[in-house]
């Protein structure tokens, strides 16, 4: 009989390995990105001086990694894109009462059930974070393509308020994926140190998904 | 369940070559027809003796212009520092003022570039002797009240 201190896989080696590549790519992405837009362009960063070359080559440089981790996912990943639009696109009778008991369950661990592979914050973050990253993607592909013009002109504006969207959600998305507020403690072990978080971890945040599995 | 690595393999490696060989081709300038851009350094004459602030002319054969319209602009470096990486001003019109250079012998270069910081090629520089200049040692940069002064990324 399971107990709370069994773990369960939550995810396998391969999804960890493309996580952890897309987010330091994607950290380091938003590091520099800020820095240029912040107006700092031209001061070179600590990263910048410290691989001698400027801050906008390195975020460029790094926007390709972003871009090659991004094809290989789709592709190393493609048996698991259905379910993951599946998971992230349902909506189930409670989800909205999931989300008003939300602001209690951060911090008690009380949280509603949800039916989910994901709670119904997690998916609205999944399809944000997704489809914020391939325009990010994308978009940068076109501006070191184009190198200027009025169709760079507008990429870049695209790009830089889809950066303004997106840092709050994943900074929010790092708050809570980190475990360090009450109610999501031990969930950082989901994507890290072989993926398997203790089955009251599991049950408390994804009980439909802990019982089917 | 035998796993179809090798066709996986062989798709992965297609496209990450594929990712590589873009990355590597946008080394060129995208400058289409019209003839080579041209920029030159109009005003303070090379060898010139200058007191700050000072006015900087350029004579791009582009327009020049914040990066968020798309358009060129200038990389300005001092005393030999790159252009492309460490410390340099941006310059989005052809006229700015230069401030912030101890007493002394300076070199200006003037860089052209993409809208994206990429270099379009041209490059001038010129020297001048700067009398009476800053006693701090902090950076060169273009006066506050200067029009092509920038104070954000420009998108």
């Amino acid at each position: 009989m399971a107990t709370g201190t069994d773990r369960i896989e939550r995810y396998g080696r391969r999804t960890r390995w493309l996580h952890a590549a897309a987010y330091l790519t994607t950290l380091l992405l938003l590091g520099t990105g800020l820095w240029l837009l912040g107006g700092q362009e031209g001061h070179e960063s600590i990263l910048a001086r410290a691989l001698g070359v400027s801050d906008t080559r390195l975020h460029i440089w790094l926007g390709w990694a972003l871009a090659a981790v991004v094809a290989l996912g789709l592709i190393a990943g493609v048996r698991a894109i259905p379910t993951f639009l599946r998971e992230s696109f349902r909506y189930d009778p409670g989800d909205g009462r999931w989300f008003l008991r939300w602001p209690r369950g951060v911090f008690t661990g009380r949280f509603g059930r949800h039916e989910g592979e994901f709670d119904p914050g997690q998916r609205i973050a999944n399809l944000v974070i997704v489809a914020g990253l391939l325009i990010l993607v994308i978009t940068g592909i076109g501006l070191t393509t184009l190198h200027g013009g009025q169709l760079f002109a507008r990429l870049a504006k695209i790009h830089k308020w889809t950066t303004i969207v997106m840092t709050p959600v994943l900074l929010g998305h790092l708050l809570i994926a980190s475990g360090v507020l009450p109610g999501y403690r031990g969930v950082w072990r989901s994507m890290h140190l072989g993926g398997r978080v203790r089955e009251e971890t599991s049950r408390r945040l994804w009980p439909g998904w802990t019982e089917r599995n | 369940m035998r796993r179809s690595m090798s066709m996986n393999t062989v798709l992965v490696a297609a496209l990450a070559f594929g990712v590589l060989a873009v990355a590597c081709a946008n080394g060129t300038s995208s400058a289409g027809g019209g003839g080579t851009p041209t920029l030159t350094i109009s005003s303070p004459a090379n060898g010139a003796s200058v007191s700050e602030p000072f006015t900087l002319k350029l004579d791009a054969s582009v327009p020049l212009g914040d990066p968020s319209t798309g358009e060129d602009h200038v990389h300005l470096c001092f005393d030999g520092a790159s252009c492309d990486s460490g410390n340099y001003v941006k310059v989005y019109s052809d006229t700015t003022q230069v401030q912030g250079l101890s007493a002394g012998k300076h070199t200006i270069e003037a860089s052209l570039r993409n809208a994206d910081h990429s270099a379009v090629g041209p490059t001038t520089s010129i020297t001048v002797t700067v009398t009476g200049g800053a006693t701090s040692s902090g950076s060169p940069s273009i006066a506050p009240s200067s029009p092509s002064s920038s104070s954000g990324y420009g998108y």
